[in-house]
Formats: C-alpha cells, sequence, structure tokens
C-alpha cells in the first residue's frame, strides 16, 4: 500500500481551513452587521484559495493516514481543486441571486463549504464508512441548500423532494455497505478486494455490491434512478442546482472510479455489464427528455442525466485511461453546466420569474455577452470541436473504443448528436428570434467573473488540453486499472 | 519539404482570426467600417495564399510548406499543416471565394458586426480543414465550422433560415460522429500495431486495417462525407440550406463546404481503406450517377432561381464523385478540377441570384424576363457563369467535365455514357433559365426600372470571371500542380508503391504527358 498507519495533519490542512472558514463566516454573520453581507463571499473564496494552496502542497505526496481511512492521492487532489473551482465560480455567481431574493445570509456560504468537506471525505476515503460520513455531510449541506430560498414553494418541493430520494438511496447504499461488510468482515477497500480476490464472489456479495452500484447511480442522477433529478434542479435556486448538479457528481464519479478499482476489480464483468446498461439509459432517456422541455432549468437537468451516461462509457471502459477521461470530463462538465446555470440565474431575474427557453428570445441583441458565454457553454455540452465538452467526449469515447466498447461508444456518440438540438434549441431562440423585452438584468460583478473564468476555462480545456490530460492520467498511476 | 522561413499555413489559416480580433473593438453602429474591416482581412488573407500558389513544388506528390510541432503530447496529437496537389487548389478557392463573398455582403444591414465575425471565423475553420494532416486537427476544423455556418443561415438567412440552419447542423453532425469513432479505432489500431500513439495521417496511413473490419469503418467515414457532398439520397439538407442561406452562404456553401466532402473521400476516406473502395465502387457509381440525374431534373422543374443552382450541386458534385471512383488519371484529375470549377462557377451564380435579390426581392423566374435589356451588364455575366456552369469548350467547366467523363468512360463504360448526360442536361436547365429571365419582351412592369451592376458588384463579377476564362484557356499550371498528387493518389489505391513509380522514367514520362492531358492522349496508369 501506500504509506503506513502514520497520522499526519497535513493531509487535513485543506479540510480543516474550510471548517474554519465556514464557522469564521457563521460567526460574523451571527455578530456582524447585515450591511456587510458580501464580504460572505470573499471571506469564502479566500478559505477556498487557501484550501487550494495546501491541496497543491500534496500533489506528489501521497499519504494514507487516521488508521489507513484517508488517503491523499493525485485522484484526491484533482478533485479537491475541481471542488474549490465548483465552489469557488458558485460564490462567484450567488451574492448577486441571492440579494435579489433577499437572502444573502452568511450560512449559504458556511453550508457550501461544508459541502466541500464532505465532498473531500468521500473522495479520499479509504474506509466506506467514512465515504458514508462524507456523503451524509454533503447531503445534509445540499438539502438546506436546495430549500434556501424558503420562500418559494418550488424550492421547498425541490429540498423535500431531495431529502426524501436522497435519503432513499443512501439507505440503500448503506444496506448495500452491510452486505458487503456481513460477506466480507471489513469495509476496507483493499480488505474488500483481498476477500474478493481470495474468496470470489459469491451471489450475496454481488447482491451487497449491486446495491451500493444503485446507491452511487442515485446520487450520480443515472437512468433510472434519476426521477429525482429534473424536479430538483429545476426547483433549487440555479446557483444551487449549479452546484449540486457539478459537484456532487464529480465526487461520486471519482468514489464510483475508487471503488470499482481498489475493492471489486476482480469480478469487473459484473460490474461492467451494470455500467454498461445504466450509461445507455441515461444517455437515451436523458436526450430525449430533454428535447421535449420547456423549461431551461429542467433540459439542463436531463442534459445533466445524459452526461452522467456518457461519463459512465470511460467508467465502463475499466482501464486507467477510463478513469482519466471521466476526471477529466467531469471537469470539463462542470465548468460548462455552472456556466449555464450561471446564465440561467441571471436572466432568470428575482424569483426566477424568467426561465422558460422561450424567455431567452434575442437575448443576443439585447446582451451580447451574456448570449455569447451561454452559447460557448451550450457548444461546449454538445460537445462542438474546440470547447471542453469535446475533448471531454473524445477522451471518454477513446477510452471507451480502446476497451473493446465499440457499440457502446456508437449509441453515446448518436446522442450526442441527438443532443445538439436542444442545445441550439437555446441558441436559436438566442439569436435568431426577435426580442420580446429589454432584458433589464442587473450584473454583479463577481458573476462576469466567473463567466469570463468559465469560458476561458473552456477554450483552454477545448484547445490545450495537454497538462490537464496529463494529469488525470497520472492520478491514476497507482490504480489497478 | 523545406527551405521555407516563415509558416505560411499557419498564417493563411489563422490570420483572419486577427480580422476577428479588430472587429470585436470597432463599434457595432459603424457599418462601413465593420466591412472594410473584414474585406481587407479576407483581402491580405487572399494575397498571403498566393505564395502557396507560387513556390509550390512540381513534380512530387510530398505535402508541402510542412508545419508540425506537438500539440497534445498525452493523446500523440500535433498541430499537423500541410497541403498537396489536392488542397492546394482547394485553399485557394477558399480565400477567394470567402474574399467575393465579403464584397457581396455589402447589402447585410443586420447585425453586421457579428455576421462579418461568423464569417471570417468560417474562413479560419474551413482552410484548416484542408490544411490538417493530423485527424484530431482535422475534425477540430471539421465540426467547428458548423458554427459559424448555422449562425451564418440562422440570423441572416431566408424565411424557413432557422429550419434549414438546424437541419443543416444535425445532419453533419449526425454524419460526422460516427466518422469520430472510425477515426479513434484507426488510431488504436495503429497504437495496437505500431505501439505508437498518433493521429498523423502518412503514419496511419501505413497501419492497414482487417479486411473485417474496413467496410465498417469505410462507411462511417463515407456517411460523414457523403453527407456534405451531398450525394443523392443524403442531399435532402442541401436545397433547404443553400435556399435560406445569405446569399455570401450559400456562395461558402456550395463553393466550399461541399469539396470538403469529395477532398475528404480523396484525403482520408479512400486511401484508407483501398479494399473497401474495390468493394463499394459499384454502389457509389450508381449513387453518383443518380445524383447526376436526379439533380439535374429537379432543377429542372424549380420556378425559384435559387433552388435551381442549388439542385445543380447536387448533379455536378455527382460528377465529380463518378470521376474520384473511376481511378483513372484522367477521371480523378478530372473531379479535382471540377471541384476548384464548381466552386467558381456555382459561387457565380448564387453571387448574380444574390444581386437580382438584392434589386427586386424575389428570385421566382416568373418574376423576370427579358431583363437582359435593362441589365446588359449582368446579363452577359450571368451568361458567363451559365456558359462555364453547363462546360462550354473554352471555359473552365469544360475541362473538368470533360476529363472526368473521358476518365469514367475508360474504367466504366457504362457510368460513363449514363454521366454524360450530365451535359445535355445541365444545358437543358440552365439556358432555359437564362432564356426565361434575360430573353423575351419585359412582362413584370417593376423590371423596367432595374439598374444594372453597381461599380462593386462589376469587380465581383471581373474576379470569378478571371478564373473561369483562365483554367478554361490554360488549365496546365493547375494540372500539373495536381498531377503527382493524383498519380501517387490513384497509386495508393490500386496498391502499387508509388514511390517506384516515381523513380521509373516510365511514369515521369506519364506525368508530363498527363499535363498535356487535355489532348486526351491515352494514359494508363497501371504498367
Amino acid at each position: 500500500m501506500i504509506g503506513e498507519l502514520t497520522i499526519s495533519i497535513k493531509p487535513l490542512l485543506p479540510v480543516i481551513t474550510l471548517v474554519v472558514t465556514a464557522v469564521t463566516i457563521l460567526f460574523v454573520d451571527v455578530f456582524g452587521t447585515r450591511d456587510n453581507e458580501s464580504h460572505y463571499g470573499y471571506l469564502g473564496l479566500v478559505g477556498l484559495a487557501l484550501a487550494a494552496w495546501f491541496t497543491l502542497g500534496l500533489w506528489d505526496k501521497s499519504s494514507l493516514t487516521f488508521a489507513s481511512t484517508f488517503i491523499t492521492d493525485k485522484l484526491s487532489v484533482l478533485t479537491s481543486l475541481t471542488y474549490f473551482l465548483i465552489a469557488g465560480l458558485t460564490f462567484l455567481f450567488s451574492p448577486g441571486y441571492l440579494h435579489h431574493e433577499g437572502r444573502n445570509l452568511g450560512e449559504y456560504y458556511a453550508l457550501v463549504l461544508f459541502a466541500v468537506v464532505g465532498l473531500i471525505f468521500m473522495t479520499s476515503a479509504q474506509h466506506l464508512i467514512l465515504f458514508f460520513i462524507g456523503l451524509e455531510v454533503l447531503s445534509i449541506a445540499l438539502y438546506a441548500l436546495a430549500g434556501f430560498v424558503r420562500q418559494r414553494d418550488l424550492c421547498n418541493e425541490a429540498a423535500l423532494k431531495y431529502l426524501f430520494l436522497g435519503g432513499f438511496s443512501s439507505a440503500i447504499l448503506l444496506m448495500g455497505l452491510a452486505v458487503i461488510y456481513g460477506v466480507t468482515n471489513s469495509l476496507y477497500l483493499h480488505q474488500v478486494a483481498r476477500y474478493v480476490a481470495a474468496h470470489g464472489a459469491s451471489a450475496t456479495f454481488i447482491l451487497g455490491m449491486s446495491l451500493v452500484m444503485v446507491g452511487f447511480f442515485f446520487k450520480i442522477s443515472a437512468a433510472p434512478f434519476h426521477a429525482w433529478a429534473p424536479d430538483v434542479y429545476g426547483g433549487a435556486p440555479a446557483p444551487v442546482a449549479g452546484f449540486m448538479a457539478t459537484a456532487a457528481k464529480v465526487a461520486v464519479f471519482a468514489v464510483i472510479l475508487r471503488f470499482l478499482d481498489s475493492a471489486v476489480f476482480s469480478v469487473k464483468s459484473h460490474w461492467i455489464a451494470m455500467v454498461v446498461v445504466v450509461s445507455v439509459l441515461s444517455m437515451v432517456i436523458g436526450n430525449f427528455a430533454a428535447l421535449r422541455q420547456e423549461n431551461i432549468k429542467r433540459m439542463l437537468a436531463y442534459s445533466s442525466i445524459a452526461h452522467a451516461g456518457y461519463a459512465l462509457v470511460g467508467v465502463a471502459a475499466a482501464s486507467r485511461q477510463g478513469g482519466a477521461a471521466v476526471v477529466f470530463y467531469m471537469l470539463a462538465y462542470s465548468l460548462m453546466n455552472l456556466g449555464a446555470f450561471g446564465v440561467v440565474a441571471l436572466v432568470g431575474r428575482q424569483n426566477e420569474s424568467y426561465v422558460n427557453i422561450s424567455d431567452y428570445a434575442g437575448l443576443a441583441a439585447k446582451r451580447p455577452v451574456l448570449a455569447a458565454a451561454m452559447a460557448i457553454c451550450l457548444f461546449s455540452l454538445a460537445g462542438i470541436p474546440g470547447t471542453a465538452g469535446f475533448m471531454g467526449k473524445f477522451y471518454v469515447f477513446a477510452a471507451g473504443v480502446k476497451a473493446g466498447q465499440i457499440p457502446l461508444v456508437v449509441i453515446a456518440v448518436l446522442n450526442s448528436a441527438v443532443a445538439a438540438y436542444y442545445y441550439l434549441r437555446v441558441v436559436y431562440m438566442m439569436y435568431m428570434e426577435e426580442p420580446r423585452e429589454e432584458f433589464q438584468i442587473s450584473f454583479h460583478p463577481a458573476a462576469v467573473v466567473a463567466l469570463l473564468v468559465i469560458v476561458v476555462g473552456i477554450f483552454q480545456l477545448g484547445i490545450i488540453p495537454g497538462s490537464l490530460l496529463s494529469a488525470s492520467y497520472s492520478s491514476f498511476a497507482l490504480f489497478t486499472f | 519539404m523545406g527551405g521555407f522561413q516563415y509558416p505560411i499555413l499557419t498564417m493563411v489559416t489563422f490570420f483572419p482570426l486577427i480580422g476577428v480580433l479588430v472587429l470585436l473593438f470597432v463599434n457595432k453602429e459603424n457599418k462601413t467600417v465593420l466591412r472594410w474591416v473584414a474585406l481587407v482581412t479576407t483581402v491580405i488573407e487572399f494575397v498571403l495564399s498566393i505564395p502557396l500558389y507560387l513556390r509550390f513544388h512540381l513534380g512530387t506528390y510530398h505535402f508541402q510548406f510542412v508545419e508540425k510541432i506537438p500539440w497534445i503530447k498525452i493523446l500523440g496529437a500535433n498541430y499537423h499543416l500541410g497541403i498537396d496537389g489536392i488542397s492546394l487548389f482547394l485553399v485557394l478557392l477558399t480565400t477567394f471565394l470567402t474574399m467575393l463573398s465579403i464584397m457581396a455582403s455589402w447589402s447585410i444591414e443586420k447585425h453586421v458586426k457579428e455576421y462579418m465575425i461568423s464569417f471570417l471565423l468560417l474562413e479560419t475553420t474551413m482552410v484548416g480543414v484542408f490544411c490538417s494532416l493530423d485527424l484530431l486537427l482535422f475534425y477540430l476544423f471539421w465540426e467547428a465550422m458548423l458554427v459559424p455556418m448555422y449562425l451564418l443561415i440562422g440570423v441572416w438567412g431566408g424565411p424557413r433560415r432557422v429550419y434549414a440552419a438546424i437541419k443543416f447542423f444535425l445532419y453533419t453532425m449526425a454524419g460526422s460522429v460516427l466518422m469520430l469513432v472510425s477515426i479513434i479505432y484507426l488510431y488504436y489500431h495503429h497504437y495496437k500495431v505500431a505501439g505508437e500513439l498518433t493521429f498523423n495521417l502518412a503514419s496511419l496511413l501505413s497501419t492497414p486495417v482487417a479486411a473485417s473490419v474496413a467496410p465498417w469503418l469505410f462507411l462511417a467515414f463515407a456517411l460523414a462525407f457523403a453527407i456534405k457532398v451531398p450525394m443523392w439520397p443524403f442531399h435532402t439538407w442541401l436545397p433547404d440550406a443553400h435556399v435560406e442561406a445569405p446569399t455570401a452562404g450559400s456562395v461558402i456553401l456550395a463553393g466550399v463546404l461541399l469539396k470538403m466532402g469529395t477532398y475528404g473521400f480523396m484525403r482520408f476516406c479512400m486511401p484508407f481503406f483501398p479494399q473497401a473502395v474495390h468493394k463499394y465502387t459499384y454502389p457509389i457509381l450508381v449513387l453518383a450517377v443518380i445524383s447526376i440525374i436526379y439533380g439535374a431534373l429537379v432543377a429542372l422543374v424549380q420556378d425559384d432561381m435559387k433552388k435551381l443552382v442549388a439542385y445543380t450541386s447536387v448533379s455536378h458534385l455527382g460528377l465529380v464523385m463518378l470521376g474520384m471512383f473511376a481511378l483513372t488519371l484522367q477521371g480523378v484529375s478530372g473531379g479535382l478540377l471540377q471541384m476548384i470549377n464548381h466552386g467558381i462557377s456555382t459561387g457565380a451564380l448564387f453571387l448574380l441570384v444574390g444581386m437580382a435579390y438584392d434589386r427586386r426581392h424575389t428570385r421566382l423566374i416568373k418574376d423576370y424576363g427579358g431583363i437582359a435589356k435593362v441589365m446588359p451588364i449582368y446579363s452577359a455575366f450571368f451568361l458567363i457563369a451559365t456558359l462555364s456552369s453547363i462546360g462550354l469548350p473554352g471555359l473552365n467547366g469544360f475541362i473538368g467535365e470533360f476529363l472526368a467523363l473521358v476518365g469514367t468512360f475508360k474504367a466504366y463504360p457504362v457510368f460513363g455514357a449514363l454521366g454524360a448526360t450530365t451535359t445535355v442536361l445541365s444545358a437543358c436547365y440552365m439556358l432555359w433559365l437564362v432564356k426565361r429571365v434575360f430573353f423575351h419582351e419585359i412582362t413584370v412592369q417593376e423590371n423596367l426600372a432595374l439598374k444594372d451592376l453597381g461599380f462593386r458588384e462589376v469587380v465581383i463579377c471581373v474576379l470569378f470571371s478571371i478564373p473561369m476564362f483562365w483554367i478554361g484557356v490554360y488549365p496546365k499550371p493547375v494540372l500539373e500542380r495536381m498531377e503527382p498528387t493524383v498519380v501517387h493518389f490513384i497509386a495508393q489505391i490500386k496498391g502499387e508503391t508509388a514511390v517506384a513509380m516515381e523513380r521509373s522514367p516510365e511514369v515521369k514520362k506519364k506525368i508530363s504527358l498527363a499535363a498535356s492531358i487535355v489532348d486526351n492522349k491515352e494514359i494508363e496508369v497501371r504498367p
């Protein structure tokens, strides 16, 4: 294994920084005056930057601490940096939005930071209980965030649905963990792997593994476990929806890769079949349902189901390259999805009154920069070359072809052609329809910075992705894949 | 081929982006400046591309002006550009037609800034497609091109523009995604065999695929390119896109974008899978002949001038495909030359139809009639373009059509004979169009007041007439630049080693003979 049983504080520095930042924000919220509300976001950004700096220092220093439950490796570093980016962008989009809703409160930022802490524990867990605790930390923060604009019915509905279905899926996952523990007598990934290697996979074990996988599929909103996603993403405040749709997915995908690789790789024929079926269902259901959406948030929700399907192609490849492709894809996906939800938040304005696709008519004529940013995100989601979305898809599909999953890849590429239609429909609304209103959108300058970062990121990952591809590839160097 | 100190292909490919940068800083109300910036950019771009012609080495099929630097190391993708006898004239055609298109876009009043930006972006991607020697880079340009074209059709097009734009986008994308899978397959196949990760065209070509897979990969490539060409029955996007696009958009669609299909066949599809080419020659020839006849017959019954010209493309490109798949020296050279000719003459016809539309805001043939009396200059140029399009000796169309037909006839007499109907049919639909639009009495009162061409329009017309006469009268410089590449191409597919051929004096003789190919000497490539 990677290290002995040591206790070192360094791997935890990012987490500690985030918790301290979050608590500070809460204190400022309680004791400070209410008129300095915009400081929460900046405080949060500083915390994230500091955590990112600590995390970067861990890049080449793999370690295993806390009774071998907490691993710091390149995968966890890379995904942590992705969470910080996502949270940072969310912080940039949120102040303007929350201000309009009169809910720009410190706890929002604290909750996001706590969610990130949960994410880090999930991806660093070598023991499945630690993973589960991380997942619950994340989920509870997300339940609260989903209903954050509490005066809005849709928001409350989203939060409640998310709570019920999230709890339900967590229960399934826990059930699976219990079964695995019952069979193997351990929840350490490597001990599970050792047991399976020595004793083979019994039917009970496969049942436990399948339940765990179903739990994972719920969390990444893969079909047929996706039904909650459109309602939750559609109802939650747009910046939160962006955060949920990206951060949680990045983490759970990383966990899936870790689990499949470190614990159950020897029975890969069983899970590959599952992943392939779920991948196809997600792509087909997600894309065809998205075709018919009138609400842009629901459209993006269905599109995110489809994107989970594309990324699962990389998982089904069960190879080092597949893993790297999924990590890269998730970063690309996060950027473009956050950008799209960010624009949705801006165009939606107070109380999200303008979230139908038809509300985007003529946006380009009145707000050319905003429309261009949205168009770039949408083209990236559609996978047009030159953007991050294309490189992500390309790399995932390449991994699929290499692993011999050619029929799956063919289904995936055909799906991405179908998907182009509903992304183009928004572009068509923005550019080819006459404006029906003035689009009086008040920009918070922070949102402009966020959009700029996203657009630059999309092109950077789309045109010169080399260094990031290498980083994601090297993050699987120690895997069995 | 070395000796060139500056990266000329990079400059030609990316120079339009400099124009885009400048345009971004021009006030969008200042339409004249916007237009001039775009025009100057495309003129400089055209001038930049001329040295490609002048400094092109004769007598070699190797790629020239090659630039190669690592792009994405972990994938083995390179930024790799280069041109040969196939792509040289397509690049020149692109820069030439884009320049004319910008001139023809003076009448655009809506969102001029965005229009010009889209056009210049389009130019970069088009030149990129023809210059890329790395398959990933090629695919990047190939697909990225859809975005500006989609916007051009969808924002500045006719009444059904949105439908046409989305149809265009989805058709092309659906076709090309399967090609992407094929590219990836070739990439890993090469890796398995040669242990090297690369998208380099030459390297991938050196690793033939198993006969059991080749037909599938061939079909995936062929579908992407056949949609673009477009071959019957994949042509249905074309009338919509061509008719709804703004004039300049139609010019580029017909002049350049369709050539990407035939270019793709020549550059990728056929050399990669020679066995599959032999297997599918007959089906493709049949589709080509159907395209020729069907396109012509449908053109015959159109009452809209633009739609008529649009359908002629189906017919003409069918002839190009016929010549290419005949795999004789004349056939391939003729097909290649016909790509250029079609770009010029159909581009010219779209420009001319656009000029009429600017005046009368109708394209229906019945709204015209007898306008030769009021617009003599216009009528003269229209007639030149018409004659060029139908292949009158002395103009460019003749050479290409003749070579392609002779080449086909030699290999497949029946298909050659069927293909030859194009000469009759094209004369029918074009001359009948000319008769109805330009001759007889003026029946519609508004036409009495029509103004003849202005200075800008005359410049456009003169510019497109020059290559028509030049290629028509003296095609040797064009043909001799294409020749070695064509010989090599045929050898590649027929399975001979081209290097050996180039060395043998016999072949050298053939090449020189072929350069005087207009005399129609009997030349066999196969020894």
